[in-house]
């Protein structure tokens, strides 16, 4: 059983005096065998995180506590954290075999041994056919996943991930996503993943952590993250294509961007935003694409919610279209079905269903709810 | 042993620095993890001979490559046609009981053939790579996170251009000491980017090192020609290819030739505008 805490921790580099903090109040629990995911832009501070953790980095502030052992002035050695970073090299002259016992012949474990977990990583990651292989003899997923098991043979009971992906074409990145997800679920280790790639966060995540500029914007499972973000950051970070922002104004029940968009809230929401003090104020309406409809059927259940926009581009992707269109100069994109095509310049009616939609403070750009 | 604080008494001149200087002017010794640059004006020969021996481990003296390139012997270490490269690293470990020949040993087994590696102290070291005739460029990122993950440290790759063995080494190796000393620290440091950063602040030091690569680049109109026409098309492969009246693909044959012959990778910026500038 490993579980661990991340108690407030600030990281600040020496010599970035003025620059602030990389890290600020990142405070997590994590359970064992969980599988989470630091998400967010690059610099945004995730891989400092993971590397505070794995005792690369020093912690400037806060506690790191592994099984409730404070960890902060271990040596990453005694932290029994194995690592898979995005750039791996293997060893060209060495066996797959030999590549992944070499860690272990370094620490002069027994041959028995070293044969034992090479073999088991082996049989895990389908490799056992090529232990005698070379790495120039390998594809590139299966170089990637001799790299992955020169962590396993480690039998760590934590797993360190930093966009161990991110080197592989788009294809081979969908399968070894699956892999991983597998992998997990057969080692049973704590896995943090560090990824800038939303989608890699969504599917592979027990519970995702959304950083933006050194700070936790939100910490949830994939559907929390999706459907109730914090802010407006989480929301238009999260999700492809991302959601669609408007600059509106909310008075008694309607929205409109004080052109020609204009659209009535639904009840319930209505009343939400007239309880926190919105009426009569400037807003940021969030909607996603699925959440724009094209169909005849939603524009006649819900004709306060239509809008009335110029199509600017059409792409289909097989079953679905996404319909990049405009409204008052504002751009948005919409998920239709494959049969709604329409041409450059159209002008067509479009369905925002605002039962879905967000709603996000214009000043703090926190979500209202 | 003395102090940092001691030797200051002793010499008021003295500068703490994470770095080697590296300048001729000064010599540089490590103690407690820092480097100290001594300038040599106020010393006395005899001063300046132990300095220069507090810092470097004994046994590299017997090391035929370690006196070659620190200049303590003019004795060429290989007997070798084959050009090398001096990788400098630089190493911070975490861990006390890691070995470090077994680090040395986990970097070394990375390269398809290695003239030396050793330890210049606790440390930094060097590892001269002997080149390939069928080389591709080396992953250094991969190496050092690879390594970083193995031993728990943090490393530093300084990677020098590929040389001829001969008497100008040491001193071309001086200059990319040099070179890397003023560069910006970047986890992999490489020969082009640090010559031009070395280029901006600087306008003199170099010129025997730019006149060793000018020498060492083919001299014929064709790949002249090719040099310069990749680089007035950003790089682009098939629009100098077709000015070329060439295939792309034998143009990439040629750009993988240059390489094997110059260690110059054209489909890097620096190595290509570095290149445009040593030929046009």
């Amino acid at each position: 059983m490993v579980e661990i805490d991340l108690d407030h921790i600030y990281k600040k580099y020496p010599n970035a005096e003025d620059a602030g903090y990389a890290v600020a109040d990142f405070d997590l629990h994590i359970k064992d065998k969980e599988f989470i995911v630091f998400v967010g832009p690059s610099g945004c501070g995730k891989s400092t995180t993971l590397r505070m953790i794995a005792g690369l980095e020093d912690i400037s502030q806060g506690d790191l506590k592994i099984d409730g052992k404070l960890m902060n002035d271990e040596a990453p050695k005694d932290r029994n954290i194995a690592m898979v970073f995005q750039n791996y090299a293997l060893y060209p002259h060495m066996s797959v075999f030999d590549n992944m016992a070499f860690g272990l012949k370094l620490r002069k474990y027994d041959k028995s041994e070293i044969t034992k977990r090479v073999d088991y990583a082996g049989e895990v990651l389908g490799l056992t056919d090529y232990l005698d292989r070379k790495p120039a003899d390998l594809s590139g997923g299966q170089r990637q996943r001799v790299a992955l098991g020169r962590a396993i043979v480690r039998d760590a009971p934590i797993f360190l991930m930093d966009e161990p992906l991110s080197n592989l074409d788009a294809k081979l990145r969908v399968s070894m996503r699956a892999e991983i997800a597998k992998l997990h679920q057969r080692l049973n280790t704590t896995t943090i993943y560090v990824t800038h790639d939303q989608t890699e966060a969504m599917t592979m995540a027990d519970r995702i952590v959304v950083m933006s500029m050194g700070e936790v914007q939100q910490i949830g499972t994939p559907s929390e993250v999706y459907d109730t973000p914090n802010n407006k950051f989480v929301a238009g970070f999260m999700g492809s294509p991302a959601m669609n922002f408007f600059d509106i104004h909310y008075k008694d029940g309607q929205i409109t961007d004080g052109e020609g968009l204009c659209l009535s809230v639904p009840e319930g929401r209505a009343k939400l935003l007239n309880e926190k003090g919105y009426n009569e104020r400037d807003l940021i309406l969030g909607i996603r694409p699925e959440d724009i409809h094209a169909e005849e059927t939603f524009i006649q259940t819900w004709p306060q919610g239509v809008v009335t926009s110029e199509v600017i581009v059409s792409e289909l992707l097989g079953a679905t279209s996404m319909l990049y269109s405009k409204v008052d100069g504002t751009e948005f994109v919409a998920t239709v079905d494959a049969r709604d095509f329409h041409n450059p310049g159209d002008s067509i009616q479009l369905v925002f269903d605002l039962n879905k939609a967000h709603f996000f403070d214009s000043q703090t750009t926190e979500a209202i709810r | 042993m003395l102090s940092i604080e001691q030797l200051k008494t002793i010499y008021p001149d003295l500068e703490v620095n994470q770095l080697p200087h590296n300048a001729a002017d000064t010599i540089d010794l490590m103690l407690d993890n820092q480097w100290l640059s001594i300038p040599r004006a106020n010393l006395s020969e005899s001063e300046q001979a132990l300095l220069s021996r507090l810092g470097q481990p004994a046994e590299n003296e017997q090391r035929s490559w370690y006196s070659f390139l620190w200049g303590l012997s003019t004795k060429l270490p290989t007997k070798s046609e084959c050009d090398s490269r001096v990788i400098q690293f630089q190493v911070k470990f975490t861990d006390n009981a890691v070995s470090k020949a077994d680090w040395l040993a986990a970097l070394q087994a990375y390269f398809n053939q290695v003239y030396d590696a050793f330890w210049t102290d606790g440390m930094t070291g060097v590892l001269i790579e002997v080149k390939q005739n069928d080389a591709v460029e080396t992953n250094f990122a991969g190496i050092l996170q690879s390594v970083d993950a193995m031993f728990y440290t943090t490393t530093t790759f300084y990677v020098g251009h590929f040389w001829p063995v001969n008497q100008m080494l040491p001193g071309l190796f001086k200059m990319e000491q040099q070179l890397f000393s003023q560069s910006q620290k970047a986890a992999v440091n490489t020969f082009s980017p640090s010559l031009f950063q070395y280029l901006i602040q600087h306008d003199q030091g170099v010129a025997s090192l730019i006149r060793a690569l000018r020498v060492s680049l083919p001299a014929d109109s064709e790949t002249n020609q090719m040099v310069n026409l990749f680089f007035k098309n950003h790089g682009k492969l098939s629009q100098t290819a077709k000015q070329l009246f060439i295939h792309r693909n034998t143009l990439i044959y040629r750009i993988d030739k240059f390489y094997r012959l110059t260690g110059f990778d054209l489909r890097n910026n620096y190595d290509l505008t570095l290149c445009h500038l040593l030929m046009s």
